[in-house]
């Protein structure tokens, strides 16, 4: 049997709905690994153990009279520290709310309380979900278990490491410009950003309501299918939540490619600042789509600077709105990158947001049109542009230096997801991203899930 | 701080309009990260060009096929 820290949801789902194993045993299992991992990589800010123990009793319960909620009933999570929990502290990864203590539950973590998950604790999330590593950090930042000398991606860091060394099997992310890739790519996991509105914002922290989705990561894209059935919906207290309705995504999850139509976005690849390494790998994942069964077909997109660009501007100007009026008191109390990073927003106009909305009106109509017109079902493209840096080389403004390549999915609101795509030269993760037409999100999903199915060596954990 | 660029005193009173303490932040840093955005915001002129002036709310709703 495979041990439960490298267990995937699906795999300790069917043993609970079996009875092979109880909640309470896989529960206490974790805590003993996170007791021995956490201490090292960080990756837990907050632990909930007697409320994860009391859940898991729970389910067990239910689980044993034949009442068992659904798939994720006795699975423990854990979630982003930017998720509103009720009586359990949620810093957002900042000293400012050390002692911030939600009276509510977010949307995220009432529906999967609802499915039965068990909270295993709140993840670390660089400051405000848009800081890095910086060294004046009040929570310093997870590291890479492959490499802890190199960046872990955020600001799902707390997930990307906690899911890859295997104390938890599966997390709640949220990404603004790339918060959940980013991470799932430098960490060797896997991460879906859904459809813009799918899944409710209410109690997630907003860095930028405009561009912010709540997501899943796990070990494979069909626990982030699962995840995704138990989180999505409408939600009829958040402005951003979408009236638009999908099957259960799990529900189409196939690993058959025939007939599916992939461009390959030529001009994110050849883009500035891409690796040749990180081209080969987008290269090498298409090479098994076809082999699959997919169709290949080449597709140029608009410039990878004009969604950066607006992406940016608006979610720079957003975050500011958020924060200018604590900033005026406390900018020395905020972290070093944190600070210059949302200080940019006090100088972006009116005129300029407004621009930088209307581009992203005109490049999401580009997008899907391009999509239609060759018609193409996926857009595939590397999911980072080179290994991650060194933590101490992060710059506040790296994204104004060369182009982010999970900015566009962020800006069109279309489903996009972060796959492993291998080791790089110096043994780091690598990644591509697959994304689909607005609410394909089980497309997306099960296309990646194809792709897992036929390169397994791509999985590590780390022990 | 010597050889600032045209612009930075009125940036400097910019930031003093907004209740940004200087002293928090790497000033240089922050004045070619602003004149970096700028220059690249010109770059979506011309997408934008033609646009509708109401164009500037997103529905995703609008996209689907």
């Amino acid at each position: 049997m495979t041990s439960f820290a490298k267990a995937t949801v699906t795999e300790l789902s069917a043993l609970l709905e079996d009875s092979q194993i109880s909640s309470v045993e896989l529960t206490e299992t974790l805590i003993r690994r996170i007791e021995a991992k956490n201490p090292r990589y960080r990756a837990f800010l907050t632990c909930t153990f007697d409320l994860a123990l009391d859940q898991a009793k729970q389910a067990d319960e239910r689980i044993f009279s034949n009442n068992r909620r659904g798939p994720l009933d006795g699975i423990p999570v854990a979630l982003k520290d930017a998720y509103d929990t009720k009586n359990i502290l949620t810093t957002v990864g900042s000293g400012l709310f050390c002692d911030r203590v939600p009276e509510h539950d977010s949307a995220v973590w009432k529906r999967l309380k609802a499915a039965g998950a068990v909270l295993l604790g709140k993840l670390e999330c660089t400051e405000f979900c848009l800081g890095g590593p910086s060294p004046d950090a009040a929570f310093p930042i997870s590291l890479n278990p492959h490499d802890t000398t190199r960046y872990t991606g955020g600001s799902s860091s707390g997930a990307g490491v906690a899911l890859a060394t295997g104390m938890v099997p599966a997390a709640m992310g949220s990404d603004t410009g790339g918060s959940i890739r980013i991470p799932a790519a430098f960490c060797g996991v896997v991460g879906i950003k859904p459809s813009y509105g799918l899944v409710s914002l209410r109690g997630l922290f907003p860095l930028s309501g405009s561009l912010d989705h709540a997501g899943p990561m796990a070990r494979s894209s069909k626990d982030c299918a699962l995840l995704l059935d138990a989180v999505m919906g409408h939600d009829a207290k958040d402005p951003t939540s979408t009236k638009h309705q999908i099957e259960p995504v799990s529900k189409t999850i196939s690993e058959d490619c025939r007939g599916l139509v992939i461009g390959h976005v030529t001009n994110f690849s050849e883009a500035e600042g891409v690796s040749d390494e990180s081209r080969l790998a987008c290269h090498r994942a298409l090479d098994v789509f076809r082999d699959l069964g997919a169709e290949v077909k080449e597709i140029q997109l608009p410039s990878l600077w004009d969604y950066t660009v607006a992406n940016t501007t608006i979610m720079t100007s957003e975050a500011f709105a958020i924060h200018n009026v604590r900033f005026r008191d406390h900018l020395d109390d905020v972290s070093y990158l944190t600070r210059h990073r949302i200080a940019l927003g006090a100088f972006i106009s009116a005129a300029d947001y407004i621009k930088a909305q209307k581009a992203r009106r005109v490049l999401t109509h580009k997008t899907f049109d391009l999509m239609r017109e060759n018609r193409v079902d996926l857009l595939c493209y590397p999911g980072m542009v080179s290994d991650p840096p060194p933590i101490d080389q992060m710059s506040p403004f790296y994204y104004l230096k060369a182009p982010l390549i999970t900015a566009p999915a962020n800006l069109t609101g279309a489903p996009a997801a972060a796959i492993r795509a291998g080791f790089s030269d110096a043994n780091m993760p690598m990644s591509f991203q697959l994304t689909g037409h607005m609410f394909a999100d089980s497309k997306v999903l099960s296309a990646a899930n194809a792709y897992e199915q036929a390169t397994p060596k791509y999985s590590r954990i780390v022990e | 701080m010597s050889n600032w660029a045209p612009g930075w005193l009125s940036w400097s009173e910019r930031c003093s309009q907004l209740g940004l303490n200087l002293d928090c932040l790497d000033a240089e840093e922050m004045f070619r990260a602003h004149q970096r955005l700028n220059a690249l915001l010109l770059s979506l002129d011309d997408v934008v060009d033609g646009a509708s002036d109401t164009a500037a709310v997103f529905k995703p709703e609008e996209y689907v096929s």
